[in-house]
């Protein structure tokens, strides 16, 4: 607990704020300081007394209720809400996972329109893909319930498995696999653990790999093959990149320029395949 | 020992693989089929089209390591691409942490019109669009600048000398391939930061 700390957090944030951006009309008055300490008590559902203790470093410790309706208030950022719970002596509380994608993300995507491109979850839910990249893979969007998760798919679906070529398979199941450990780690009583109790049942397979106990399998350099129904095999680079704010990353695939792979993908872009 | 030959013959095949959109190039109104024009790549490898044209006519030196990773960025190289470039040109392979990633730079290249910056996994800037410049000066080289913390994210409040103070939001993604940082910033919406950065992206 550092009360100094605190309440300097606090009041940046708050100072760093417009009316307009937390949907509060602006009013007639010059705002040099971004909100008052009225209007954020407010919108953390508090009472002004209450808060201007906490930005004076006075009173008792802000509870772990409190701190996250300030987070909430303030629009801090996933990382900036551990670090409030940090400040106030409180452990970071478990993310809730958001399925919105950053406007920079949403605008990268849209600019690869002409490669296969999708945005992830790290729990392998796919939020938005390219034209190209539903040509290669397939709607990877169009699922629900635990279908929505890659690695659920994998050992429960046949026509997923059929993107990779046969000798390829098994290996991209460790490498799901390997995935999910990781997440399941991070939140085993979440969804990560509704994932793994679902494919025990449903697949002897996964019970297998699982009990492996697997971790490092996945090699990002590796050039990975894919199977289309019209163009064949295609060997690509799945570029990733993370968004550190949103446990979600890019994935973005790529030919050898000059490749037959390359010409593969670029009748893919141009939705003449075959 | 410089193989000149297969150096030629590599960029040559590069150069004809690619199209103009593949290297953040506008596709002219003529057709296409010998991909990127000589000329083009020298340009976007920061190099005269003579040099260029000398290289791939193996004639002339032997071209530098500088004039290296111009053309392996230029042409979009992969790193083991660019490793091999160097190797045919009789040089050692250079840091591997100093090469952007093909999709990291075209990544960059849709950014055109925000500030955003790439970081080697030392902190050296490798990549840096025309409004961070015009936001932080030219830091090509550099290590970052303050703020530039990956571990720093949400409100950043730098002053620029002609438009003063701006609040920009970071935005960071990571290459976990290369260690490579990519920082974005932006502005609220409709706020006085984000008509500066509109001022800055217009310069």
């Amino acid at each position: 607990m550092d009360r100094a700390q605190l309440a300097d957090f606090l009041r940046t944030r708050r100072e760093a704020l417009q009316p307009e951006d937390v949907g509060l009309p602006r009013g007639p008055r010059r705002r040099a300081g971004g909100l008052r300490r009225e209007e954020v008590a407010a919108l953390a559902g508090m009472s002004a007394d209450y808060y201007n203790r906490i930005e004076q470093q006075r009173g008792s410790i802000p509870s772990e209720p409190m701190l996250a309706a300030l987070a909430q208030a303030l629009q801090l950022t996933l990382s900036e809400r551990d670090h409030l719970f940090h400040l106030g002596g409180h452990p970071a509380p478990q993310r809730v996972r958001d399925d919105r994608i950053s406007p920079i993300m949403a605008r990268i995507v849209e600019s690869l329109s002409d490669i296969p491109a999708l945005v992830m979850t790290d729990l392998g839910e796919t939020l938005v893909q390219t034209p190209p990249a539903v040509a290669l893979l397939g709607d990877y969007t169009r699922f629900t319930g635990l279908s929505r998760y890659l690695v659920y798919r994998y050992y429960t679906d046949p026509a997923t498995r059929e993107l990779y070529p046969v000798a390829d398979q098994e290996k991209r199941g460790r490498v799901f696999t390997a995935d999910l450990r990781v997440e399941y780690r991070k939140d085993p009583d979440g969804v990560p653990g509704e994932i793994v109790t679902a494919l025990l049942a449903a697949s002897p397979e996964f019970a297998e790999v699982w009990g492996r106990h697997e971790v490092d399998v996945a090699h990002h350099h590796d050039l990975k093959r894919y199977r289309h129904d019209e163009l064949g095999e295609l060997e690509l680079y799945a570029q990733p990149l993370l968004d550190l704010d949103k446990d979600q990353y890019l994935l973005v695939f790529t030919a050898v320029p000059g490749s037959p792979s390359h010409e593969k993908l670029q009748r893919l872009a141009a939705g003449i395949p075959g | 020992m410089a193989d000149r030959a297969e150096l030629a013959g590599f960029l040559r095949a590069r150069r004809e693989a690619l199209r103009p959109e593949d290297v953040g190039l506008p596709r002219g109104p003529r057709r296409r089929t010998g991909g990127l024009r000589r000329e083009e790549v020298a340009a976007l490898a920061g190099m005269s089209a003579d040099y260029y044209n000398r290289i791939e006519r193996q004639r002339g030196s032997v071209p530098s390591a500088r004039m290296l990773a111009g053309l392996a960025r230029g042409l979009r190289l992969t790193l083991a691409e660019r490793d091999h470039v160097f190797r045919l040109a009789g040089l050692p392979a250079p840091d591997p942490g100093d090469h952007p990633s093909p999709i990291v730079m075209r990544v960059v290249d849709s950014l055109a019109d925000v500030p955003a910056l790439l970081f080697s996994r030392r902190g050296a800037v490798l990549l840096q669009t025309r409004p961070a410049v015009a936001l932080l000066g030219d830091r090509t080289g550099s290590t970052g600048p303050p703020g530039a913390d990956p571990r720093q994210d949400g409100v950043w409040r730098l002053r620029h000398p002609q438009l003063g103070e701006l609040e920009l939001r970071r935005t960071w993604l990571f290459d976990p391939v290369q260690s490579h940082h990519l920082l974005v910033l932006t502005a609220v919406p409709g706020s006085a930061s984000d008509e500066k950065l509109r001022l800055l992206a217009a310069v």
